[in-house]
């Protein structure tokens, strides 16, 4: 198992109200099941993460990257900037 | 061809006479200077509000705003980009975000400018939320 925790912001955060989820993740894991273990989780999160995109070291990462406990993950989605 | 890209805390300061003259240059290449400024409005969805506070994923979004610059100088043929987006707090009717482009000629610039800001609202990590007035009753 992996440990990763993922970094939320703007609505996502105030919908599960914390800035990070910590997951525990089968390896190899990758950032689709990240994304559907964090949802899984926190469904009520669905709704709100149309099209939402995993950062892998504050890059955009495909959902068949692999990930590793030491990487920082946050869910892009719903930004607002402008 | 160059990139400026600022993250700034707060409303951003009017912009100052010697940053025309740095966004034009002195070679005499620049022929159209655009600029477009985003002001906070005083409501948010038909309720008054007294600002939007800003949360920036960092360094992502600065990473995110050179790769969006960087990809209008290319794809346009511009002579610069500068870019400023405000994060934490910023009151109504203050400027929260600038963009600042310079080409040789108008139509290279005014496209950049609004692919730029449509990128901006899919690709860099921004949130705002609003902050709404304090009810009296």
């Amino acid at each position: 198992m992996v440990k990763v925790k993922v970094l939320l912001f703007g609505p996502m955060a105030q919908v599960v109200q914390a800035s990070e989820i910590m997951l525990q993740i089968d390896e190899p894991a990758t950032c689709q099941q990240v994304l559907d273990a964090l949802f899984s989780k926190h469904p009520e999160l669905i709704e709100m993460a149309t099209g939402a995109r995993l950062a892998v070291n504050s890059s955009f990462a495909a959902t068949d990257v692999c990930i590793h406990e030491s990487d920082e993950l946050a869910l892009i989605a719903m930004v607002s900037g402008g | 061809m160059s990139v400026e890209v600022q993250l700034v805390q707060g409303p951003l300061a009017p912009l100052a006479a010697h940053d025309d003259d740095q966004a034009l240059g002195t070679d005499g290449q620049a022929g159209a200077f655009v600029l477009f400024e985003g002001i906070v409005r005083s409501t948010e969805a038909d309720q008054p509000i007294s600002g939007l506070q800003y949360q920036a994923y960092e360094p992502m979004a600065q990473d995110e705003l050179h790769k969006l610059a960087h990809k209008a100088l290319k794809d346009h043929d511009l002579i610069s980009v500068r870019v400023w987006h405000s994060k934490g707090m910023v009151a109504v009717g203050k400027v929260s975000f600038r963009l600042l482009i310079t080409s040789a000629h108008r139509k290279q610039a005014l496209a950049a400018m609004d692919g730029f800001i449509d990128a901006l609202k899919c690709d860099v990590p921004i949130w705002k939320t609003a902050v709404y007035e304090r009810s009296c009753n």
